[in-house]
């Protein structure tokens, strides 16, 4: 089945966020990295589309983690390690963010190519 | 392939080495984790129905939390409410029960680092954490003969499970506490021994002085003036709770009048030994030694209720979270209302349905510490001109050495200063608390107390029928009975604590005729006491005691709102009382206008230090001068500024001014010379010079703070309640309320640059003929975390002298539903 540009970045912000959400449920962070591999595998729309989805499905997790957690004590927890650690809460916030988008990318441009990489091959075959 | 098509791979690999570097080398990842890291910790600030299946928990408890936070424990047998109150205590204070744990085992670098060593060696070195080893050790092996040490083994058993219980459980939800997240840790296992770990520096911090050090240097440098200095007996008490007033004990007055002579070797020694002592407390556990805490008892025949009254006020530092933690403890045999601290499981202050009781520290016997000069050759020590074997220890990775004595704290070749220090002593007062909680009459109340060691403590208690005080604890007497224990002694043989005061003769007393009893840290016993028990620098000056004195003798009936309204918010200076009038005819006919300024505003004074009152600020400043213009001159000629990093600069009320040390003894002394209207020997100036000068002194500065002449008391009292962690974002105030170091609602220290961070620790009113019409409360609130809404929600209470209802429900189906905040319920279960 062919999918569409639109379709094809659509999916693989979907696959990349609910993946990455799951995967993150483990515990283990670089898990993260399978989401953006599968979801560039499944999905083969090359590197654009690997970083767009890695960007949206990766802020898209953390926001669904965050709906697991009682949201309204968020903030004064933010405030309180912003204290001790001296790091602002917005920072810690772009932080999370920014590695969770970082492990999916990088798992993203692993899986296209392959995908690129296979789909050359078998061309060629 | 081209080149440029291997880029976004090698672009993945370094961006996966860059996440991996940052996660090896910070705990940056595991803090931001969305899944383990900080945001977790949310989950634990949610206050709703909970329940959790445990391992280890062999009964169901029910834990309900009222609506004032305070957590009502109904459990199935007493090993399960020991395990519930050691779980849900760790639920909310998980971080404080830790420090505290590491702070009395000498063990704070082992998680905060290399900046703790001189900490850690300090502690090591004073034999707590040895001691505390010791006691559970002890424990443990009498249970089986002991009925007193065998519920200790079950509770603090159960207590350490529930503990670990939940350190399991936090660990394996991520919701270990944001401190441990940050530093990388995980908490460590708790065992009985922390718990008599953190007894341990509760005594340091209530027992453990550093006076006999001081006491030889001072002498070396005043020579008798000591004795006018630090009087045996302070020449302005006159309440003793337990009698002996009358004419001084000849033996106990040559004791102390004898200072034994100490070389220069010594007086160096003893120098060092001050400067290690500062070492203590570190920056966690901020509590002032110099404040003072209120216990009063009125019989019913004085109440408006036709039943006892008891009130408590133990005055200790303050922190957030709050060194204590409300919890009402409910199982089989055992009902009890009141307050734990983090590490102990019985109630420390509070009642029963048949009991109550509150406790102050009597500050008696130079603290409970002495020191000897003793002659160590090699690895043996000299006894009677004999030489023995040191004990020797290594604790923490420190070398500690004891002789018969106690731990060699500093050593200079042959010469040592050895500490034998009271909270040394293996003794089990967690099993003496964990009786009384169960007490139904003085009788037993009085036998579990009989085992107390240390801290010495006076103890309030009231039934319906009977009001009593006692100070039960090991008081030293000395072999030679030669010279003042409370400096340096010989320790070669002639002089050491030969046994204790018997039980019998300890300070007590029950149902006096004048209906009531205050014991707020005063001398206990008069003049003529048969046994050497310290010396004015030991005790507090007393003034509060005789303010609550005259209180009750002007009040032939109370009630428990007048109690209340007396505890929190009567600000009358008994000393101002006493010395204004004197101070006043000082100033009279002065042409100095600032001083007859000053005249203006006193002499329409009523005493009361409110935050409104201008008069208490020229008082008090007023004071702390004439203090400084009376002393000090004196004791810079006499060389005391040589040893200004050990003995401090003295300075009124308690120590206010910043930088500067409190000695009760000086207060004693001023308020006489005030009185008598003589200076002398520390000043030959009248008293009308050293008043004017000091006026206008005072005058001067507090216009300085205020050139618009608005200089209200309020401007310089009120409290500051700093995290305990040392995180200014979190702490609370100053907040301005009226009082003085003098007033029940004391502490030393003065504003801008030394607000008070000490006060009444707890406030409890116990109404014996009704229970349910008590009232309490506490500077903080329940949970350690400040993002927690119960993180400091007690605060204003406390400031606004607002008690809140301490509800004593006896059991779950009695709790009134509009008066829960959340049912915790823990049930056996779980795989370990």
């Amino acid at each position: 089945m062919k999918i569409g540009d639109n379709s094809g970045r659509l999916i693989a912000i979907v696959i990349t966020a609910v993946l990455a959400f799951a995967l993150m449920l483990t515990g283990i962070w670089y898990t993260v990295i399978i989401a953006g591999l599968v979801a560039s595998l499944l999905v083969r729309k090359g590197y654009e589309v690997s970083v767009i989805s890695s960007i949206f499905g990766g802020i898209i997790a953390v926001l669904l983690v965050f709906l697991t957690i009682p949201s309204v004590y968020l903030g004064p927890v933010l405030s309180e390690v912003a204290a001790i650690s001296g790091i602002g809460s917005p920072v810690l916030l772009a932080l999370m963010i920014l590695v969770t988008v970082a492990l999916a990318l990088s798992g993203s441009l692993v899986g296209t190519f392959i995908a690129k990489n296979t789909a050359i091959n078998r061309s060629r075959n | 392939m081209k080149k440029r098509a291997i880029i976004p791979p090698v672009l993945a690999v370094v961006i996966i080495v860059i996440i991996v570097l940052m996660g090896t080398f910070t705990p940056l990842l595991s803090i931001l984790n969305p899944s383990t890291g900080v945001i977790q910790n949310s989950r634990n600030l949610v206050i709703g129905n909970e329940s959790y299946s445990l391992p280890g928990l062999t009964g169901k408890v029910t834990v309900i939390q009222d609506s004032s936070g305070v957590f009502h424990f109904y459990a199935a047998n007493i090993e399960s409410l020991y395990f519930a109150l050691g779980f849900v205590q760790a639920k909310e204070r998980l971080e404080q029960l830790e420090v505290f744990g590491l702070e009395g085992m000498g063990q704070m670098s082992k998680i905060f680092g290399a900046s703790y060593q001189n900490y850690d060696k300090f502690q090591t070195l004073t034999g707590a954490p040895i001691t505390a080893e010791k006691d559970w050790n002890s424990v443990v092996s009498n249970a089986s003969t002991n009925s007193t040490d065998l519920l200790t083994e079950e509770a603090m058993t159960a207590y350490s499970a529930g503990i670990n219980s939940y350190i399991n459980y936090s660990t394996f939800n991520h919701l270990t506490p944001v401190l441990f997240k940050l530093l990388g840790v995980q908490p460590y296992y708790w065992t009985p021994v922390y718990s008599y770990a953190v007894q341990e520096i509760m005594t340091q911090q209530l027992e453990f002085g550093d006076e006999g050090l001081k006491l030889s240097i001072i002498h070396s440098l005043l020579g008798n003036y000591t004795y006018d200095l630090f009087p045996t007996f302070s020449p302005v008490q006159s309440y003793y709770y337990a009698g002996y007033g009358g004419m001084p004990n000849g033996t106990v007055l040559n004791m102390s009048h004898n200072t034994y002579p100490v070389n220069s070797t010594v007086l160096s020694l003893a120098n060092d030994l001050l400067q290690q002592f500062r070492y203590d407390p570190p920056t966690y556990f901020p509590l002032p030694t110099i404040d003072h805490s209120n216990e009063i008892v009125i019989a019913g025949n004085r109440t408006t209720t036709g039943s006892p009254i008891l009130m408590g006020g133990p005055v200790l530092g303050f922190s957030l979270p709050a060194i204590w933690f409300q919890v009402q403890l409910v199982a089989p045999g055992i009902d009890v209302y009141g307050v734990v601290l983090p590490g102990a499981p019985a109630v420390i202050i509070g009642f029963n349905k048949n009991i109550a009781w509150t406790l102050t520290d009597t500050q008696a016997i130079a603290d409970g510490t002495f020191f000897f000069e003793q002659k160590i050759v090699g690895n043996d020590y000299e006894w009677n001109g004999t030489l023995h074997p040191l004990t020797e220890y290594k604790v923490n990775g420190f070398d500690v050495n004891w002789t018969n004595l106690g731990p060699v704290m500093v050593q200079n070749g042959s010469t040592s200063i050895v500490m034998d220090w009271m909270g040394n002593i293996v003794s089990n007062e967690i099993g003496s608390l964990l009786e009384i909680n169960s007490a139904s009459n003085w009788t037993q109340f009085r036998n579990d107390l009989s085992i107390w060691k240390a801290p010495y403590q006076n103890f309030a208690f009231a039934n319906r029928t009977t009001i009593a005080d006692i100070s039960p604890s090991f008081y030293p007497i000395f072999s030679g009975k030669t010279y003042n224990p409370a400096a340096i002694m010989p320790g070669d043989g002639s002089e050491f604590i030969s046994g204790s005061i018997p039980y019998s003769s300890v300070p007590q007393v029950v149902n006096p005729p004048q209906g009531f009893i205050v014991s707020s840290n005063q001398r206990q016993v008069g003049p003529s006491y048969p046994y050497w028990f310290g010396m004015t620098n030991s005790f507090s000056d007393g003034y509060r005691a005789q303010m609550e004195v005259n209180y009750l003798e002007q009040h032939s009936l109370v009630s428990v709102n007048n109690i209340i309204n007396f505890q929190a918010k009567n600000y009358t200076d008994y000393e101002a009382e006493a010395a204004v009038p004197h101070l006043l005819s000082y100033m009279s006919g002065s042409s100095n206008a600032t001083v007859a300024k000053a005249y203006s505003i006193l002499s329409h004074w009523n005493y009361n230090m409110t935050e409104n009152s201008l008069a208490a600020s020229v008082w008090f400043f007023t004071y702390a001068y004439l203090f400084n213009n009376t002393f000090l001159p004196f004791l810079g000629d006499h060389g005391w500024y040589e040893y200004n990093n050990s003995l401090g600069i003295p300075s009124a009320m308690g120590g206010s001014l910043p930088n500067t040390s409190g000695y009760a003894s000086m207060e004693d002394v001023l308020l006489n010379i005030i009185i008598n209207g003589s200076a002398e020997p520390f000043s030959n100036l009248s008293m009308k010079s050293l008043v004017s000068e000091s006026v206008i002194e005072a005058m001067q500065y507090l216009e300085s703070r205020d050139p618009s002449g608005n200089y209200t008391w309020g401007h310089f009292y009120g409290f500051l309640f700093p995290n305990l962690f040392g995180l200014s974002e979190f702490n609370v105030g100053p907040i301005p309320k009226g009082g003085d170091f003098n007033t029940p609602n004391d502490a030393s220290g003065v504003g801008p640059n030394n607000y008070p961070t000490g006060g009444q620790s707890w406030e409890m009113v116990v109404n014996l003929g009704n229970i349910s019409d008590s009232f309490g409360v506490y500077p903080g609130g329940q949970s350690e975390n400040p993002a927690s809404p119960l993180y400091s929600n007690y605060v204003n209470d406390w400031i606004d002298g607002t008690y809140l209802p301490l509800a004593f429900y006896p059991s779950q189906s009695s709790f009134p539903r509009s008066d829960v905040m959340s049912v915790i319920t823990l049930n056996p279960g779980g795989s370990s």
